[in-house]
């Protein structure tokens, strides 16, 4: 069976976004159908579990409404998690100045999904989510945009506005930081 | 107890290899590594862990879809984006254009003003000096009001000087022999190039008038 490859998915991408520029509406289903968890993931990756949804929504009609100007310089998904990481980072700004969230220590942070543990089963898979919660910022988003995205390190270059050097060095970083984590639990 | 492989460009792939995203050659090898490496083998097994915990959480797609913006709705407002900035390109285009004509008018109305200028000055000048030797050549003589230090100038008596200092206003007043002593006083003066010339020691001193009457 041959595995599908970013080109393949590029391909498919393109040709969905020409059909919706042609008036077919499910070629935006399948647009969504096929990123939405993606984005989700990385949204509640980045703290913003209770936003989750609103978030996604807001990236897709963003994306749309600028969807005859994207130029396919980088992958749909990628430009996708931009416009995700950007509206991310506005409502923690804006939030962070109606004081309304406090920057978490990462105690809090462990202790928010403990909170989340008791109703998951698989203590293994608590421990993993408390070890990427207690990375950085910018090692959390590029640990999880690689690891469970698939990304390569210049698609979460441009993602995160850095450069590949810098995204291979946070990953590195993560991945040592969590193996630490889980060894010490 | 996990530890990384000595071997940094094999872990570096080993998310792609997770994800088959690696090309064939490259996917075969790295896959060979892991299978002899126990430290390769325990980080591809947590990077499967990792994509399992962190799951998506439940998104509406059918209400994303629903609020999604209609492509005819998409293009009419690139259109209108498009026209708007057309308009305005236009519209400096023609600010600019303006501009610079503007400022060729404004050197040309200088550069003209500043040559008639130039040749004015130097017709004047001409005339002044042809005027200036007609009148030599007729014998008159330039009047000069600077005066001749081999004159002397205090004439009339310092004590009646002092005693009734009169202006030059009021030269009317004077006798006839008084006006040609002033006249005379006058024709001994000589012009000196200076822009504010010192008042010229002079008192006219009113006399008795009747003397002079016949």
């Amino acid at each position: 069976m041959r595995v599908p490859t970013t080109q393949d998915d590029a391909a498919l991408d393109a040709a969905l976004i020409k059909r919706w520029m042609r008036g077919d509406q499910r070629a935006a289903t399948e647009i969504v159908n096929r990123h939405a968890p993606a984005l989700a993931r990385f949204a509640a990756s980045s703290g913003e579990r209770d936003g989750v949804d609103e978030l996604v929504q807001d990236t897709f009609v963003r994306a749309f409404n600028a969807l005859d100007a994207f130029r396919a310089d980088s992958s749909l998904r990628t430009w996708l998690f931009t416009i995700l990481r950007r509206l991310v980072l506005d409502r923690q700004r804006a939030e962070r100045r109606h004081g309304g969230m406090v920057e978490l220590a990462e105690d809090h942070a462990v202790q928010g999904y403990n909170a989340l543990d008791a109703l998951v089963a698989d203590e293994t898979a608590a421990r993993v989510r408390q070890a990427v919660q207690r990375l950085s910022t910018m090692q959390r988003d590029v640990f999880v945009l690689r690891v469970t995205e698939g990304l390569a390190y210049a698609d979460i270059a441009r993602t995160l506005d850095s450069t590949e050097g810098a995204c291979r060095v946070h990953y590195h970083n993560a991945m040592r930081a969590v193996k630490e984590f889980l060894n010490d639990a | 107890m996990m530890r990384d492989c000595e071997n940094g460009q094999i872990r570096d792939q080993l998310p792609a290899l997770v994800h088959g995203t690696l090309g064939a050659a490259e996917g075969h090898a790295v896959a060979a590594h892991v299978a002899q490496c126990n430290d390769c083998q325990a980080e591809v097994t947590l990077l499967h862990r990792v994509r399992a915990s962190l799951d998506a959480p439940h998104i509406d797609t059918a209400h994303i879809v629903a609020i999604l913006p209609l492509p005819s709705e998409v293009m009419a407002r690139t259109a209108h984006v498009r026209q708007v900035r057309q308009v305005r390109q236009v519209r400096q285009v023609r600010r600019w254009r303006m501009a610079a004509a503007a400022a060729i008018i404004l050197a040309a109305v200088v550069s003209l003003a500043s040559l008639r200028q130039l040749f004015d000055g130097g017709s004047a000048a001409g005339r002044s000096a042809s005027a200036m030797a007609a009148r030599r050549s007729e014998g008159q003589v330039m009047p000069s009001i600077v005066p001749d230090e081999s004159v002397p100038v205090a004439l009339l008596a310092p004590a009646l000087v002092s005693a009734s200092p009169v202006t030059i206003g009021a030269a009317r007043h004077l006798s006839d022999a008084q006006l040609r002593l002033l006249l005379k006083e006058m024709d001994g003066l000589k012009a000196l190039p200076c822009a504010d010339p010192e008042a010229p020691h002079l008192a006219l001193v009113q006399t008795d008038s009747s003397e002079d009457r016949p």
